[in-house]
């Protein structure tokens, strides 16, 4: 059950960022338009412009590539219902959302669960919005790609600090609606991709798709825990305004080897890097299973690698920290190098 | 000097003098290279160089007074060089190596961490520093998280990255299947 919950709150909090702005009506747009404009309408217009499609998605775990297909309804201000059809462990399930809640239906147990989301304020979209222009170049890669069935705009965010990921957006030339993102890993492997081939766009839909309509609704809260300033882990003080153009975006609280952690996300809009806090040990590292020791300017770390995924532990105050992402190790160690310095 | 031995690794008295250097943050690289080799392979000076970054932590949470640190600075020196060189926590050719700035920062971190081992040792637990030999003059680095711990880190860190992005999707999720710990929260701070 508790997997199940974890899988609703990412996928509904998901579907809900990824329909920020105010709601507009679909536009036409010229050949003319330039990279950032036709960028701002596909996250702000064009995410409030309904659509049925099938979507895929791919994704790469341990360095092997995984696919989802689902039918999908998006509509306007975070509306999202998914009916997922593959792999064979999750089809039949269905997750809606009204923007404010989300309801899993698992057809295996009849179990209906609802997740209240937290509010995603416009503030925080603008403020990730803000991040990616901050963070990337956005440059046209072609006014005019037929994909889906649809004639797209297909754009390039390109990350202005080196070791970073770039991401290309196919966006529908008629309705700013974002058809498929590709991202793409500095090696040239492709991180992730989600596609959807519309059915309907615009489409016409009801408000009563993105509520479940019978079963018993079991209520799961979202946390909205604030990070307490008296706890100890809080006490390793990393800022909240981080190197490579990173800021922090969430804490979470779990435990991991038996002791408390922290894990602070940061992202650059696109890219992200989690870091992990827990107390000292004391204990001796042992550099066994995969962690090797390397010596960064200040400090003395160690280095883990699982495919597109470096990790790189150091103490610093008393605190063990781990830094996790899939940047390249290089950029890390330049991440880890200047967070340091801020920690000490 | 002896640069190197028959491993082509550097020998301790010579990391020892890059020491400052690297906790300076100012070590070129092919001899930031040459000092990762040789401490790969002794704990001594890992173990050396960890107690130096200790104490200098020590010494930037401590903030003393500068009349008080100028004090312990010229003691901790006399003390220093009175002791043994193999039991030295920071040797003569060192000091004679360090820069200006980095034989201050050091040997102020001396000063603290020779207040350390008295206070250690009148705790009883057997060190000793005035002539005698040290037994332990380090804090011992964190112990790395475990195979389980660093992927679930991996599962968490990827769950929670998705969804960050305007348009992205959360059906990515679904790669969390093996990935619940039982953690709280999510709070959004970018806003503020």
């Amino acid at each position: 059950m508790k997997r199940a919950c974890l899988m609703i709150a990412g996928m509904a909090t998901a579907m809900h960022l990824s329909c920020p702005g105010a709601a507009a009506g679909p536009r036409r747009k010229s050949d003319t338009a330039s990279a950032a404009s036709v960028w701002r309408r596909s996250i702000t217009a064009g995410a409030e412009v309904p659509m049925r499609a099938d979507m895929l998605m791919t994704y790469r775990r341990h360095g092997i590539v995984h696919t989802v297909k689902a039918h999908v309804v998006l509509g306007p201000h975070g509306a999202s219902r998914v009916e997922f059809l593959t792999p064979t462990e999750v089809q039949g399930r269905v997750i809606c959302s009204d923007g404010q809640s989300a309801w899993h239906y698992d057809p295996h147990t009849s179990a209906l669960e609802e997740t209240r989301l937290s509010a995603a304020s416009e503030q925080r979209d603008r403020s990730v919005q803000q991040l990616i222009e901050t963070n990337y170049r956005v440059n046209i890669v072609s006014p005019s790609v037929a994909i889906a069935g649809r004639q797209c705009w297909v754009l390039d965010l390109l990350p202005v600090h080196p070791g970073k990921s770039r991401q290309r957006r196919w966006i529908d030339r008629i309705t700013s609606r974002t058809i498929r993102i590709e991202t793409t890993y500095t090696d040239n492997v492709v991180a992730r991709m989600v596609m959807y081939t519309p059915t309907s766009l615009p489409a016409t839909i009801t408000a009563n798709l993105f509520v479940p309509q019978n079963g018993k609704t079991t209520h799961r809260e979202a946390a909205t825990i604030t990070l307490d300033p008296h706890s100890e882990l809080e006490a390793a003080k990393v800022p909240a305004k981080a190197p490579l153009g990173f800021r922090r975006i969430s804490a979470a609280i779990s435990s991991l080897d038996g002791r408390p952690a922290q894990q602070l996300l940061y992202t650059d809009g696109i890219e992200t890097v989690s870091i992990f806090v827990q107390k000292e040990t004391g204990a001796q590292p042992v550099p066994s299973g995969g962690w090797s020791k390397l010596m960064l300017p200040g400090l003395i770390a160690f280095q883990n690698t699982d495919h597109h995924v470096y990790a790189l532990s150091w103490a610093s105050n008393k605190f063990q920290f781990t830094a996790v992402s899939h940047i390249t190790p290089e950029a890390m160690r330049r991440f880890v190098i200047e967070l340091n310095k801020s920690i000490q | 000097m002896q640069e190197v031995n028959r491993y082509n690794q550097l020998s301790c008295e010579v990391a020892r003098t890059l020491m400052s250097d690297f906790i300076d943050g100012t070590l070129d690289s092919e001899r930031l290279v040459s000092l990762n080799a040789h401490l790969e392979m002794c704990a001594a000076c890992t173990m050396e160089l960890a107690a130096i970054r200790h104490t200098i932590l020590q010494l930037r949470s401590a903030n003393p007074p500068a009349h008080l640190l100028d004090e312990a600075k010229g003691k901790a020196l006399r003390e220093l060089r009175a002791l043994p060189q193999q039991t030295a926590v920071i040797t003569a050719p060192v000091i004679r190596n360090l820069s200006w700035t980095a034989l201050a920062t050091v040997t102020a971190a001396a000063a603290l961490f020779t207040l350390w081992v008295r206070q250690e040792t009148h705790a009883g637990n057997g060190l000793k520093i005035n002539g005698n030999r040290v037994t332990r003059a380090t804090p011992r680095p964190p112990a790395l998280p475990s195979g389980e711990a660093l992927d679930e880190m991996a599962s968490l860190h990827t769950a929670r990255s998705i969804g960050v992005a305007p348009g992205d999707s959360g059906v990515q999720q679904l790669a969390l299947g093996d990935t619940d710990s039982g953690s709280t929260v999510i709070n959004n701070e970018i806003s503020r």
